[in-house]
């Protein structure tokens, strides 16, 4: 393949505050391609929403700066386009979906308008046709009698309506690239297994790529072909979903892996990662995930942290032992 | 686990009901309706057992955990805690009842008042029951040492909770929650908004505790793999009704409810391979309303097995095997397809659209 | 794992201490909420505005007789010379003189002091007032709250100035106090409604939850838990109405119904003022000048409170 649907190469991100300036994305690099379907997965300060953001050119721009890297689309160079033409983009090419749609739907305005909305800024669309639209892909996000609920508020659904109802406006112009910032946190268990298959099934139809932020690793082992892990900014480890939940070659993800609790196992004892995930303003020497590694050396504490390095065919691992973790995994 | 002989209940919840009143008008009120959050709960709890109260938004397992605490009085029924029945204690004698139960909630960044120092917040319990200050110690002594058994450094006790993490924010919770040595404690959803690498160090905590100090818990939570490492018993609520109880391998090795089975089978397995060889089943459409729950079995608009039965009789909790009780009419038997945990192929469950949408109510 | 129980632990209390609870360059000091709003009015170029008027306001309060002569405010004392009628401004009286012969400018410095008290005295009863009626409705809700509501909305029915009229012309308390009272009785409603609404979201949060279940008694969940959370923004209302305090003042003795002369505040400066405006307006302007920049002063700081107040209050 000539040129990638979606790259993003060495990103960097910073915060500029008064507690110092944060490195929220600290060089990372990924691509995306059509029908796929990438995970971000991260905890609290793993850069991974403000990665999307980066994407979607919605970054707060005081305190937030892009300070190097590139995000193509396409081949064509998103960084520093022009407000006017990321407003082209924003929705028609690259859409996203936040984890409170309460928050992120206008209430005051009916879900039906706010659809059509999008036919009428992008499209150019009269009312009625929009308003037709809007229903149709109401009906495709599978909102029982759409046709009735096109006047109704965002208050007057469930959480899973409402989450239905920004993926309605999330495919409504059939975007290249759909980005999910932790769609389900939010949403109970059985209707979190509807969103993502629906979210499947949409992806599916158009060919689109899907870009799914989250911390839950049972989703991402569900829906995602690949996976990039960040900590603190940095990517941990990157490559098939498939090759990276057998065999890990990053300490982070091996013991994440592990210490999660299964719901085919029960355990006397959980193994724990010791520890906090580090304050951005403030990420420990060399390797960042050194203070609570199972598995940390000296080297790992000072000096530079390690290179993101291909331990097997489309599998790095940022970790000075990877073929070693690779080989014999690591023991919590 | 004690043996039968030994065993002392410390928690017995009788036909409790909570009905919430929907009013109209603003000076005068009138009652339109209401919100069935509690209705019809029986549920025990012995000395040393985790008991895990199971369930989605709004089957009313917070409005239990407030009930059991006191802080709300049930509509009717009675709680029985350490031998007293807390509906018909008087004010004085529930405040010295605080004493054998207390809680810690989910969310650490607003369960704590932002204005309050650590050692004020930890130390207001003795504050407040002054005589269980334990002997010969000062109140500072003893914040310290109950920062020191949920694993805080004694030295930030002048801090404020926004100067800690999630994590430690919800030690600080259970610090508190420890201060006046209850043999009960409620524990809604204490996992749920911390990051996942700090899950299972504030879990360990809690088994820990559990061994030293001999607590009982009640274990609120949707999430189903947390709940199996910590739960003797579990019961499943759905819309204010508990639908299914039983030891924690009767559920999830031969879970009987068909809610329990879907709940089952809709929390991912961090593993592709088995994932996709996983059937799922997936319910149509959102929980109804408690206002307006569904007439005979509640679960009916989204089951996949629902019959005519269903709509008119509301199914009784019975025991379908030594220990485990379930209301369903046509409940599931071990060999339908399930293995620890999961559905696994052989009977493919459909989604059944019929029943979720053409009797859904209005959500 | 059991070999690794004991050690966890200890490695989390080690970990608690490497654990980022200072930010890097501020070395040892540890970030408070008040700590943070003092930053962030300490940046706002607004307080230091503010702060320098009423400094200023604060000296003619307190200390008028450095900046001025009471002598030549008053014909009793001799200061004022009749012969001095509506002197323009000179180098001998800096802001003229007004129809009696007194020296404006004293008369503007030793005018604070009515106008300010009125604002401040009213501000701070009204407050408390409020704040306790706020309190009481929100926390204990139902039957208490519906009544108590329904009196702040019969209150805040009731247009201040008009009634204030109405009540002032009646009353025959001297002056300065029947100001006060009739602000006092009519001024605690926005107050009421502002706590009662901060009552009603700290009563819904998790710690107050937390507090009942230890046994807390309502008294300790209202005072150590609800007030304390609902206290800041009645601040940010305290300073700014009190900027509205002075002004209402100005508007009672401005229509003869507040202070009476001999006794005079920028209020009955500037109602004093009329009949000579258009020959002398220097007896109108200095007076009004003081008048609206001092009102402005509160209002201002009030903003810049309620600025660096309230991120915090988010946290």
């Amino acid at each position: 393949m000539a040129e990638r649907l979606l790259e993003v190469e060495d990103l960097f991100v910073e915060f500029s505050t008064r507690d110092g300036v944060a490195r929220a994305v600290n060089g990372v690099s990924f691509t995306v391609d059509r029908g796929q379907t990438v995970a971000i997965l991260g905890e609290s300060g793993s850069g991974k929403s403000v990665t999307a953001q980066a994407i979607m050119g919605i970054l707060d721009t005081p305190p937030a700066r892009i300070a190097g890297g590139s995000i193509r689309l396409q081949g064509v160079e998103l960084i520093g386009l022009p407000e006017d033409e990321y407003r082209q983009i924003r929705g028609r090419r690259i859409a996203m979906i936040f984890q409170d749609a309460l928050s992120a739907l206008n209430p005051v305005i009916s879900v039906g308008e706010q659809i059509s909305e999008m036919y009428r800024t992008h499209r150019g669309m009269d009312r009625k046709a929009a308003k037709h639209a809007s229903i149709e892909v109401m009906e495709r996000v599978r909102i029982p009698a759409a046709a009735e609920r096109f006047g109704d508020y965002p208050h007057q659904f469930s959480g899973g309506m409402r989450q239905r109802i920004m993926i309605a406006m999330m495919i409504a112009l059939k975007p290249e690239i759909l980005i999910a910032d932790e769609p389900t946190t939010a949403l109970d268990v059985t209707v979190q297994a509807q969103i993502m298959d629906l979210l499947q099934m949409l992806k599916d139809e158009t060919d689109a790529g899907l870009i799914l932020i989250t911390h839950d690793l049972g989703v991402v082992a569900d829906v995602a072909q690949r996976i990039l892990v960040m900590y603190a900014g940095r990517t941990m480890e990157r490559g098939s979903v498939d090759e990276i939940y057998t065999h890990t070659a990053n300490p982070y993800t091996a013991a994440l892996l592990q210490s999660i609790p299964k719901i085919d196992q029960k355990l006397e004892r959980l193994p724990a990662i010791k520890g906090l995930p580090p304050s951005l303003y403030a990420v420990p020497a060399g390797c960042a995930f050194n203070p609570r590694c199972p598995r940390v050396a000296d080297r790992c504490r000072t000096g530079e942290p390690p290179e993101l390095v291909e331990v097997a065919a489309d599998h790095s691992s940022r970790c000075w032992f990877a073929e070693e973790v690779l080989a014999h995994g690591i023991t919590l | 686990m004690a043996s039968p002989s030994e065993r002392v209940r410390v928690i017995e919840a009788t036909h409790v009901v909570k009905h919430y009143p929907i009013t109209q008008g603003i000076v005068f009120k009138k009652r339109i309706g209401s919100v069935q959050a509690v209705d019809d709960v029986t549920l025990t709890l012995d000395k040393g057992e985790t008991l895990a109260l199971v369930g989605e938004s709004g089957c009313g397992k917070s409005t239990t955990a407030r009930l059991l605490l006191g802080l709300e009085a049930p509509s009717s029924g009675t709680i029985v805690i350490n031998g007293d029945d807390i509906t018909q204690l008087s004010a004085k004698k529930m405040r010295a009842k605080r004493r054998d139960i207390q809680i810690i909630l989910q969310d650490p960044y607003t369960s704590l008042n932002p204005r309050m120092t650590v050692s004020s917040i930890i130390g207001e319990p003795f504050d407040i029951h002054p005589e269980a200050l334990p002997k010969g110690k000062t109140q500072k002594q003893a914040v310290a040492d109950l920062m020191d058994q949920v694993g805080l450094n004694p030295e930030f006790v002048n801090r404020y909770p926004h100067q800690f993490s999630g994590g430690q924010r919800q030690r600080i919770g259970v610090a508190r929650a420890l201060a006046l040595k209850p043999s009960i404690i409620i524990a809604d959803e204490p996992v749920s908004a911390l990051d996942v690498s700090v899950q299972s160090q504030v879990m360990n905590l809690m088994f820990d505790l559990r061994d030293e100090m001999g607590l009982s818990y009640v274990f609120i939570s949707h999430d189903l793999a947390v709940v199996r490492q910590i739960a003797d018993r579990i019961s499943v609520m759905y819309l204010g009704k508990i639908v299914e109880t039983g030891p924690q391998e009767n559920i999830y090795g031969a879970p009987a409810h068909p809610y329990t089975r879907a709940l089952m089978s809709a929390v991912p397995i961090p593993d592709p391979e088995t994932q996709r060889a996983r059937t799922r089943i997936e319910l149509e459409g959102d929980v109804p309303s408690p206002a307006n729950p569904p007439s005979g079995c509640r679960f009916r608009t989204r089951c996949w097995k629902a019959q005519d039965v269903c709509a008119t009789q509301e199914p009784p909790l019975a025991v379908i095997r030594d220990n485990q009780l379930v209301a369903c009419h046509f409940p599931e038997q071990p060999e339908d397809g399930w293995e620890h945990g999961r559905a696994v192929g052989g009977e493919v469950l459909p989604h059944a659209p019929e029943a979720g949408t053409t009797q859904q109510d209005a959500t | 794992m059991s070999d690794n129980t004991p050690q966890a632990y200890d490695l989390l209390v080690q970990d608690a201490d490497s654990e980022r609870l200072e930010s890097p360059e501020s070395g040892a000091k540890p970030r408070t909420l008040k700590g943070d709003a003092w930053y962030d009015l300490r940046h706002n170029g607004i307080f230091w505005i503010s702060a320098f008027l009423l400094v200023f306001v604060a000296a003619m309060v307190l200390f008028p007789g450095l900046m001025a002569n009471a002598d030549r405010t008053s014909s009793l004392s001799g200061g004022c010379d009749l012969s001095n009628s509506l002197l323009p401004p000179s180098s001998e009286h800096w802001f003229g003189t007004d129809q009696l012969g007194c020296d404006v400018y004293s008369l503007a410095i030793y005018g604070a002091r009515p106008s300010v008290s009125v604002g401040v005295i009213a501000a701070v009863v009204t407050t408390i007032i409020g704040a306790v009626i706020g309190l009481v409705a929100g926390f204990y809700g139902g039957a208490v709250d519906s009544l108590l509501s329904r009196i702040v909305d019969v209150f805040f029915g009731l247009p201040l100035i008009v009634v204030g009229i109405a009540a002032l012309s009646t009353i025959s308390l001297p002056g300065i106090w029947g100001v006060t009272l009739i602000l006092c009785v009519l001024g605690w409603v926005s107050a009421a409604r502002m706590v009662r609404g901060q009552t009603l979201e700290a009563k819904a949060q998790d710690y107050t939850t937390a507090a009942r279940a230890l046994g807390a008694s309502n008294t300790r969940i209202m005072a150590r838990h609800i007030l304390p959370n609902a206290v800041g923004p009645s601040i940010v209302l305290a300073v700014i109405a009190l900027g509205g305090f002075i002004a209402a003042e100005a508007t009672f003795s401005f229509l003869g119904l507040g202070i009476r002369p001999p006794q005079f505040s920028w209020g009955t400066m500037i109602s004093e003022s009329q009949p000579v405006f258009f020959q002398a307006p220097w007896t109108l302007l200095f007076p009004a000048a003081f008048l609206s920049v001092t009102v402005l002063a509160f209002i201002l700081l009030g903003d810049a409170v309620s600025e660096a107040l309230d991120p915090k209050l988010r946290r």
